[in-house]
């Protein structure tokens, strides 16, 4: 007798589950198609309904009509499918949590593996092949109506194919080792909804507690959503998911044969998972509350959380042993990882709470330090893949001069002089980034780093927001006068700053937002003129962000050759051109007391009281790209949508500057006598 | 053949089969008795890989059975208690097994669908407990499996259709060398069925033997005295299995032919004295009895 199948009779053994679990679940698929199909249609009818009643305007109409119905069938399609496939992925793997069904597919002549797999498939095949169907009859649709296919409902494809092999493939490893289906789904969504608010927190506690740490790649990291397959619905991270959903399948065929079938209607049959939810769960709720009483202060900040942690984390540890254990059996035995949570979560609050390392207060000393380096994101442009962390690290190297040294190191000191780390407001700072991080909030923030002589490099990463939230009530009271003057002289104000980190670097025309030239008005201003004492700057408006402009491609193709001449003369410029430089310079002086200078020199006309060769000045506003983004942020993409995150740069031009000031000339934008032509074809506001 | 070597089956602290090692010719029918709990469904759901044994092995014509497809096509399983769809019929549960049991007939499906009086069309989750354990036992046979492991199988069928399938069990072993496994309390039934029977207590095999020498071994003897012999050891030389008093008369299970007791028994000069074969039944009860598992030992 043969002992192995061939793998041509192990995929007919698939084919013929798959085509049986098919018949099982065709009432199911029935359903979902009829209701997928009613919503499409009435979708569609609204649509061409509406588009009749404002039939003057059909042609035009046709195209976003078209669209919006596009994008709002596939949202259809998008939650019809999530629903259902909950729906067929229980059902499927029903046969792991019933007697009977084990008894049934146990004795059938089909290896576990193969039974595991066909499942597998079926539960994918189900929920996929109705649903890419139907984004099918709805391409058809718009192509039909001779209207393309939109982003937005491309991007449903992927997202739903991503989030559905995922969230099946984890159900399917969830649903082997529990003996319940109860079980089995509790377990699916706890982990769903108690690992990403973990995670949550445990990034809320570093970036409360360790104030400079860069938790930024943390928000936007895969690991805060590491075990929620439902997560991979959003669309990120497609590369971990992939690996995710291989790990599951993988890790499902293996433990699928080692599997005990007696396990069916017990609680589990394998426990790992159990505790991992048991403890998620605990840690959870033992983090809300212990964070809640000590950041209202009791006993000291500390000890409130402790209480805090053990009167949430023990009974909710106890009341998940009660969901899935059916009773309190093995509860003494299987409260091991409790006492591991509780022993570490308090050792480590404790060490952190009271900085036992010194990490908030570090600086390292002068004579220690090789160079030094200063970033704040508000006026970069470093492009949306780049690695914050190593940009960080890496501008430790750009300032080896002593006074840039000096002036980077009083910086950092006065900052941290100016800051209070009480304990209930660290606890206080974790729900602060608890809950920017849940809606994707994000601030500016500003580095320091620093080479030692050792080699070893540290950075320190500030959120503007945590370093307001621990400011002091007088820090600008107390500042010492001149560091800030000094850090700007030797630092912000040098051409290497503004060459590597300025808002004009590696700038292209696809993240301008908004860019214009000011300088002085054609028109002369007399003194019996009302507007006499108002500014004569005139403003051209190159590029907007909102609706298409005339000369689009003309404007963009100035922009272009506008930032390559200006970082030519800048490159040309032998010294740090303080025409040139001090519009920059001075837009660091917004929040403190210098604000009213700020004013008075984003006005061209009193700048060049104080920089007589500028001949103008440009401003251009950078889409946030080059800010943290948390992912799938409610928030952030609301703002994004709305108002959308710029980062602004504004620049003067000088006199010798004459690559700029020919290309200007050249393109009519400026007049032979420096004064801006109002009537070029760039300027928006003609158009 | 099935070998079953050195098998234990636990479930927690409960051994459920221990040690237990069998060898099942092919084209026997063998019935497995014993007590409640005493491992006969574990035992048939590990001989249809069901379960995989913690120690021990099981071979299906020299092949190991666990998770072998091949050897499980060699076997069919009709548990306690079938599984079926709410939207099973006979048609299209064959639907599946049709392509999954290397052996199955078109003919005998038909053959048996027409001998069992069931809709073919109809819900199986509908009909009552006879007629599911019927529809389980078209489909078991139609797979024309070489080892059929049935488990209380003659539960809820009516003497009519007990009697039915017996005459196709006897029919289906002598043509087509199957071997049968039956699980059950039904001692009566096993009785007319059975070649062999295997008693389990505990998860252990207390015996296993043929029918017939089972029932040859045992004698059920019946001793009246007038005068009660004064030795005690009255009844020494003979295998006493079990014996009951009421006054005078002796009620004795004995191990062994009459003509080894009975010499003996004579010599006691009773006053009457008669033996006779043991029923199944009596048998079980005798050597559960011995076991520590009877009516006064419980009570």
């Amino acid at each position: 007798m043969m002992s192995t199948t061939s793998y041509k009779n192990k995929l007919n053994q698939i084919i013929s589950f798959f085509e049986w679990e098919l018949k099982a679940c065709s009432g199911t698929i029935t359903v979902y198609s009829l209701l997928t199909g009613v919503f499409i249609t009435v979708a569609l009818i609204i649509s061409i309904f509406v588009l009749l009643l404002d039939s003057p305007e059909f042609s035009t109409a046709l195209p976003v009509t078209i669209q919006t119905f596009a994008v709002a069938s596939s949202q259809i399609v998008y939650y019809m499918t999530g629903l259902f496939t909950i729906i067929y992925t229980i059902k499927v793997f029903t046969y792991l949590h019933n007697k009977r069904k084990a008894d049934l597919y146990g004795a059938l002549p089909i290896s576990r593996t193969t039974l595991y797999i066909s499942k597998l498939v079926s539960a994918l095949a189900f929920s996929l092949v109705p649903a890419m169907t139907f984004l099918g009859i709805i391409s058809m649709i718009c192509v039909m109506f001779g209207q393309p296919i939109v982003t937005e409902f491309s991007i449903v494809y992927g997202r739903m194919l991503i989030g559905t092999i995922a969230s099946i493939t984890s159900y399917g490893v969830i649903a082997i080792c529990c003996g319940t289906s109860v079980n089995s789904v509790v377990m699916f969504i706890s982990v769903n909804i108690a690992y990403p608010l973990s995670a949550l927190f445990i990034q809320g506690v570093a970036g409360s507690f360790f104030v400079g740490a860069n938790i930024y790649p943390l928000s936007s990291s895969f690991i805060m959503s590491a075990l929620c397959p439902l997560s991979a619905y959003s669309g990120n991270h497609i590369i971990y998911w992939i690996l995710f959903s291989v790990i599951c399948i993988a890790s499902g065929i293996y433990l699928v044969k080692k599997r005990k079938a007696e396990a069916a209607q017990s609680s589990f049959a394998y426990y790992l998972p159990c505790h991992i939810v048991k403890v998620l769960v605990s840690f959870l709720f033992g983090m809300f509350l212990g964070t809640f009483i000590a950041s209202i202060g009791v006993f000291g900040g500390f000890f409130g959380f402790v209480i805090g942690f053990v009167l949430a984390s023990v009974p909710s540890f106890i009341i998940a042993h009660l969901i899935f254990y059916k009773g309190f059996s093995q509860l003494i035995r299987t409260s091991i990882p409790l006492g591991g949570l509780l022993f570490v979560v308090i050792l480590v609050m404790g060490l952190i709470s009271f900085d036992i390392f010194g990490y908030n207060k570090y600086i390292p000393d002068v004579d220690n330090v090789v160079s030094a380096g200063y970033i704040e994101n508000e006026h970069c442009n470093y492009g949306n893949s780049a690695d914050i962390g190593k940009l960080v690290k890496n501008s430790a190297k750009d300032f080896d001069d002593n006074g840039a040294i000096n002036s980077v190191l009083k910086l950092h000191k006065e900052l941290l002089n100016g800051v209070q780390f009480n304990i209930s407001k660290k606890y206080q700072g974790v729900w602060i980034n608890v809950l920017k991080g849940r809606f994707g909030v994000v601030d500016d923030w500003q580095s320091f780093s620093y080479k030692l002589k050792n080699g070893s490099v540290v950075t320190r990463c500030y959120d503007n927001s945590m370093l307001r939230h621990y400011q002091k009530d007088d820090y600008y009271y107390n500042r010492e006068k001149g560091v800030e003057e000094n850090f700007k002289k030797n630092l912000l104000n040098t051409k290497k700053y503004v060459q590597k980190y300025s808002g004009i670097v590696d700038l292209t025309t696809d993240n301008i937002r908004d860019f214009e030239i000011t300088g002085q008005s054609e028109y002369k201003p007399n003194i019996y003129d009302d507007y006499y004492y108002s500014s004569s700057d005139s403003t051209i408006k190159i590029i907007r962000s909102y609706g298409s402009s005339a000369y689009e491609e003309q404007r963009k193709n100035f922009a272009n050759k506008f930032f390559e001449a200006y970082n030519k003369d800048l490159e040309n410029d032998s010294s740090d051109n303080k025409t040139a430089l001090s519009m920059f310079y001075n837009q660091y002086n917004y929040n403190s007391e210098y604000s009213y200078d700020y004013q008075y020199y984003r006005d061209f006309d009193n700048y060049k009281t104080y920089y007589p060769d500028a001949v103008c000045q440009f401003t251009v506003s950078i889409n946030s790209n080059n800010k943290h983004k948390t992912t799938g942020g409610i928030i952030n993409t609301l703002l994004s949508e709305i108002i959308g995150h710029t980062n602004e740069v504004t620049l003067a031009v000088p006199a010798s500057y004459t690559n700029t000031i020919a290309l200007l000339r050249e393109n009519n934008i400026i007049n032979s006598d420096n004064t801006i032509n109002p009537n070029t074809i760039y300027n928006i506001n003609n158009y | 053949m099935i070998e079953v070597r050195n098998l234990t089956k636990k479930f927690g602290k409960l051994i459920a089969v221990n040690n237990f090692s069998l060898n099942i010719e092919k084209g026997k029918v063998i019935g497995l008795v014993g007590s409640n709990g005493s491992g006969k469904s574990t035992l048939l759901r590990l001989l249809s890989g069901v379960y995989e044994p913690d120690f021990g092995d099981i071979f299906v014509d020299g092949v190991r059975l666990f998770d072998n497809d091949i050897a499980k096509g060699e076997c069919y399983f009709v548990p306690d208690f079938p599984y079926f769809y709410n939207n099973s019929t006979i048609d299209n549960t064959a639907f599946l097994y049709r392509r999954l049991y290397p052996n199955w007939s078109e003919e005998s499906f038909n053959r048996f669908c027409r001998i069992f009086p069931i809709d073919r069309k109809a819900k199986i989750i509908n009909m009552s407990k006879g007629m599911q354990r019927q529809a389980a036992l078209i489909l078991a046979l139609s797979t024309n499996p070489h080892y059929l492991l049935l488990d209380e199988i003659f539960d809820g069928l009516d003497p009519v259709v007990r009697h039915l399938l017996k005459r196709i069990l006897v029919e289906y072993v002598s043509e087509r060398n199957t071997t049968v496994i039956i699980a059950s309390h039904n001692l009566r039934e096993l009785e007319d069925l059975c070649d062999r029977i295997c008693l389990m207590h505990q998860g252990n095999m207390l015996m296993e033997h043929d029918i017939d020498s089972l029932r040859k071994q045992l004698r059920k003897v019946q001793v009246a005295f007038n005068e009660l012999p004064l030795s005690q050891d009255v009844f020494a030389g003979i295998n006493i299995v079990n014996l009951w008093r009421n006054g005078n008369i002796f009620n004795i299970t004995i191990r062994g032919t009459e003509e080894e007791f009975m010499p003996i028994l004579n010599a006691l000069n009773p006053a009457y004295i008669s033996a006779m074969p043991l029923t199944l039944e009596e048998v079980f009860i005798s050597e559960m009895g011995g076991a520590g598992y009877d009516v006064n030992n419980i009570l």
